[in-house]
């Protein structure tokens, strides 16, 4: 079968202009050949079901409300590339619209109803990997990610920051390099929102709680590999995996949800002797809570939400520790919607989708905030630095909503972070109505500036 | 396992691995997907929270069979 | 079936729509295409329409009709395309009007109870949205997650609490509808909006639900709000004979409950069928051969009382109740239930199939004599094509607010869609033909609630509808479409064009 013909007109419709087709003809269709070795099954198997039970969940299809941007579309159009009847080139620019959330694979009825009893379930995540991985290999690439790629691998950091700098957030902790729990920091929070790795840090020391820093953090890989430059990652990824040996780290403790997914679900798929222990921070901070090595005795009297960022929810189970911070902080009206109802939810910061679709994220982040208008509270607090900064940014342009991070409110509570100037903050925020732009905690150099308990 | 004499077996084509019932592998022709126990005990767990918020969606409360 | 359409058709979508808002790519084509009603995937180059566009408001829903008048270009509306009949499949190429964008809440009226809505907002959605209120919109398929209202509209749909709260008919109150020709016309009861019963003019809105998007594009729509269930009863009994189960539902669908929301009745083969694979059945001894499943939904102390005389009804038809955790969840589960296709078993290996789900529309009377016939058919094409799987039958309560009568009365068939070629397909329809035959034959419909427009069953239509409504089907058509562009192809329509025959 051949690729359709395009009808007549088709040039009056735009093309992406982020999309770039470089390579050649042979190298795309061998890019397809081996997606559809690995991926046409799949694409059959959600293709045969077209019930599209994936699309209310999703938050991009939210958006555009366009079905190619679905789990089904995805699935639809690798089924139709393996029949020869649309081209990599053609196909490539739809699969930016996707930020991993991973709503569609836990929603997805032949997952939810019997996804264990085949043990066989959609995985719409890896597709829209392999995809993009297939685009960027035959050289039809977004401009926007290549250059992101390109300066993470320059920068050795999302954020375009010093690479010198990567552990300036904690020059005043006096924390050791190595030993054998290292605090993987994220490249979001070593360079602007420092105040969840200073208040994570400050935490654990007060819980009693070893941990060291890296020798020379890298990013964690991730996000390369979600837009598909695949060698980026395993580059990342095999320094930061030696810098641990060398450490003699035996376990990683992260604090941003990216960075654990990487670690637990793409690192031992790499290496084969994989075999250090990844704690995420809310569990850790939860556990130590709850043995009462961290006392949280100091109220804070606001009314907040909790934002289930994906990576933990939806794509690791995780939603429980996050609410048993925020429960365990006296003084705290928490207003809680459940991490069910939170299927559908994403600030959507993840999948490279700010970088390559802004408009579209900045739509995904305006109907996050919307659905917590109703609730009526003066802060959002979640626990993805990500999430949060895109949130943040976006809620400055409209009702200034403060969002924090709950290691952040933890650390307040618990007297190692001082409280009030945040409180004062989203109390004159609440007071003046949501006028005004009130800098919210974690704003760019805020978390250097705030004070710490002696 | 019976119950007053009926007998109750796994059909055929299903096996049970320790109280979680699964197609008997043999049986199956798609490409082999290996889903690990941690995402088979996650997908068991979100049915059972998808199908109580379900509930909740449609009604307040959902009545036992008898008067409490 | 490529190249209906012309350039300056192309040109003026743009104009319209906006450059983003109309699709030529191949893939925003093919993946429309089609429906979850099993499809000719060896034909899929063939079957791809040539653009799409995604309308906002009823303005440009208006632009495109009016232009796809004047150009003779196809169009085929397409809500949430996850009907289980061809309505929403293009049969002429052309252009798509795909109008999931038209998704804005206009108005909740709490006073009145209504809310007004452009089309293409899902049930599940739109009740989320209602419950702060208290209220809610009742319309529950299989697909209450993913349909939506404006396909809802077009496929007449069945409820399955309809014998509580009634069928998608019984809810849309009044419609915004916008004709072949671009003409924008109000159809409800008379010309109160909010009015649900009236006697002035022509009754119009029925001729609206289940049209199949063949003689316009639904662009709002005013709808029935009821108060929440404070309260929600559903029990499952088991029964050791399909006959013992038929024979009890009568008592359940009689018991004249106004709380009682629907009654599905499980045959043997489905019972064996769930016994493969569903994790709840798979422990039930052998014994248990037939199920009927009841629910109701009300105020705590009507649900209460009914949930007392519904359990002795179980008893007294010799019932055993199958448990609280098993109701519970199955229940639950109905909101939300599609086929999954490893369900499929060909040659006893698990292979992805594709779902075709069957609803004709069958009196009490007649339950056993299609429930025969039908497998007989099934199995017989089963044993010759191992492309097909037979997944038993569900019978359900089809009466807007009672019991009795006629029942939606369902037989899965599994379709391994990947082997398809020209002479399966051509199985395929003929299988199709001979169950909706039988429909016919029991004096009952081919469709309850999808439609009847697949290939294999459409060819009935004149047969099921020969004493005069074929005929005023033709008439209307011709009337309301001259141009024959909304959908043509659709139900053997394109016969209102013939000579003489109009």
């Amino acid at each position: 079968m051949t690729r359709i013909p395009d009808p007549e007109g088709s040039d009056l419709v735009p093309r992406d202009p982020d999309v770039v087709v470089g390579g050649d003809r042979a190298a795309a269709q061998a890019a397809v050949r081996e997606l559809a070795e690995g991926y046409e099954d799949r694409a059959w198997g959600c293709m045969t079901s077209r019930h599209k039970f994936c699309r209310e969940p999703c938050p991009v299809y939210q958006v555009t409300r366009n079905e190619q941007h679905t789990s089904y579309g995805f699935h639809a159009t690798v089924a139709a590339m393996s029949r020869g009847l649309v081209d990599l080139e053609d196909a490539y620019e739809e699969y930016a619209y996707c930020t991993q959330c991973g709503a569609c694979e836990l929603r997805c009825p032949n997952t939810l109803f019997t996804g264990d009893f085949y043990r066989n379930r959609t995985q719409l995540v890896q597709l829209v990997k392999a995809v993009r991985a297939a685009g960027v290999k035959a050289g039809v690439e977004r401009r926007s990610w290549k250059r992101w790629n390109e300066d993470t691998v320059a920068y050795r950091n999302e954020m375009q920051g010093d690479p010198a700098e990567v552990a300036a957030w904690a020059e005043d902790l006096d924390l050791p390099r190595g030993g054998d729990t290292i605090l993987f920091c994220d490249c979001m929070a070593a360079y602007r929102q420092t105040r969840v790795p200073r208040a994570v840090s400050l935490l654990l020391r007060e819980a009693g709680v070893g941990f060291g820093l890296m020798a020379d953090q890298w990013c964690c890989g991730g996000p390369a590999l979600e837009m598909g430059y695949v060698d980026v990652y395993e580059e990342f990824a095999r320094h930061n995996l030696a810098d641990w040996r060398k450490a003699g780290a035996k376990r990683i403790v992260t604090l941003d949800p990216h960075d654990y997914l990487t670690f637990v679900e793409e690192y031992p798929k790499l290496f084969d002797d994989f075999d250090l222990e990844v704690l995420h921070v809310t569990d850790l901070l939860a556990e130590l809570i709850e043995a009462g090595r961290l006392q949280l005795t100091h109220p804070l009297p606001v009314r907040l939400t909790y934002h289930d960022p994906c990576r933990l929810n939806k794509r690791r189970g995780i939603w429980e520790s996050p609410r048993g911070i925020l429960r365990a902080i006296p003084g705290l009206d928490f207003v809680d919607v459940d991490h069910v109802t939170q299927w559908a939810a994403c600030s959507g910061a993840g999948g490279g989708l700010p970088i390559s679709l802004p408009h579209v994220a900045e739509q995904v982040a305006r109907n996050r905030l919307d659905a917590v208008g109703p609730l009526g509270v003066d802060a959002l607090a979640s626990a993805c630095v990500w999430a949060e900064d895109h949130l943040e940014q976006v809620a400055r342009s409209d009702g200034a909503l403060p969002v924090v991070d709950v290691s952040v409110l933890a650390a307040m509570s618990a007297g190692l972070l001082d409280a009030e100037p945040w409180l004062e903050a989203v109390r004159g925020r609440t007071a003046a109505g949501r006028e005004g732009s009130v800098s919210t905690a974690g704003a760019p150099g805020a978390g250097r500036e705030q004070e710490e308990r002696q | 396992m019976t119950v007053d004499g009926d007998e109750r077996r796994l059909p055929p084509g299903v096996v049970e691995d320790d109280g979680h019932y699964e197609v008997d592998p043999a049986l199956m022709s798609v490409y082999p997907q290996f889903v690990t126990d941690f995402e088979v005990d996650r997908i068991a767990k979100g049915r059972l929270e998808y199908l109580y918020w379900m509930q909740r969606h449609f009604a307040d409360r959902v009545l036992p069979p008898h008067d409490e | 079936m490529s190249g209906t359409v012309p350039r300056e058709a192309v040109a003026e979508l743009v104009d319209v729509c906006g450059g983003e808002r109309v699709v030529v790519a191949p893939q925003g084509r093919l993946v429309r295409a089609m429906v979850p009603a099993p499809f000719p995937f060896h034909r899929w180059a063939d079957e791809a329409p040539d653009v799409v566009v995604l309308p906002e408001t009823t303005d440009e829903v208006v632009a495109v009709v009016k232009l796809a008048n004047r150009l003779r270009v196809p169009l085929t509306p397409r809500c949430g395309a996850t009907g289980l009949n061809d309505g929403a499949k293009p049969m002429r190429g052309g252009i798509v009007v795909d109008t999931k964008r038209m998704n804005q809440v206009r108005e909740i009226d709490t006073t009145d109870w209504t809310v007004t809505i452009q089309p293409s907002i899902n049930m599940l959605k739109l009740n989320e949205r209602l419950q702060p209120y208290g209220v809610w919109y009742p319309d529950d398929p299989a697909s209450y997650p993913v349909s939506i209202i404006g396909g809802r509209i077009g496929t007449g749909g069945w409820s399955l609490l309809g014998s509580r709260y009634g069928h998608v008919r019984d809810n849309v109150i009044s419609m915004e509808v916008v004709l072949p020709t671009g003409q924008v016309v109000e159809v409800g009861q008379g010309g109160g909006r909010k009015v649900r019963h009236s006697s002035t003019g022509f009754r119009f809105k029925d001729l609206f639900l289940g049209h199949q998007g063949t003689l316009g594009i639904v662009t709002e729509c005013t709808l029935e709000l009821y108060p929440r269930p404070e309260a929600e009863f559903p029990a499952f009994f088991g029964y050791e004979s399909f006959d013992d189960g038929y024979r009890a539902m009568q008592p359940f669908c009689r018991s004249n409950l106004a709380t009682l929301a629907g009654v599905i009745l499980f045959d043997e083969r489905k019972v064996a069928y769930l016994r493969r694979d569903d994790e709840a059945y798979i422990p039930e001894p052998a014994s248990l051969k037939s199920i009927v499943a009841v629910a109701a939904y009300g105020s705590e102390g009507e649900v209460a009382a009914a949930r007392d005389r519904l359990l002795r009804i179980g008893r007294e038809t010799g019932g055993r109740y199958l448990g609280e955790e098993l109701s519970e969840l199955d229940w639950a589960s109905r909101h939300d239930r599609y086929a999954t296709p490893l369900h499929g078993r060909s040659r006893d290996r698990a292979v992805h199939m594709s779902w075709h789900c069957e609803d004709a529309a069958i009196t009490y009377s007649q339950l056993p004599f299609v429930k025969e016939r039908w497998h007989e058919i099934a199995d017989r094409y089963v044993a010759e094509h191992e492309i097909f799987d037979n997944w038993g039958m569900f019978f359900y309560t089809n009466n807007a607010y009672k019991g009795w009568g006629d029942y939606l009365v369902e037989i899965d068939i599994g379709v391994w869609e990947q082997r398809f070629d020209e002479a399966s397909w051509q199985a395929w329809t003929r299988m199709k033909r001979e169950i909706a035959q039988v429909s016919i034959d029991a004096g009952g419909s081919i469709s309850a609630c999808h439609g009847a427009t697949r290939e294999g069953e459409v060819d009935l239509i004149p047969v099921e509808l020969k004493d005069g409504q074929f005929d005023l089907m033709l008439k209307l058509k011709r009337l309301l479409d001259p141009n024959n562009v909304m959908n043509p192809g659709k139900y053997l329509l394109d016969r209102a064009y013939d000579e003489g025959t109009v």
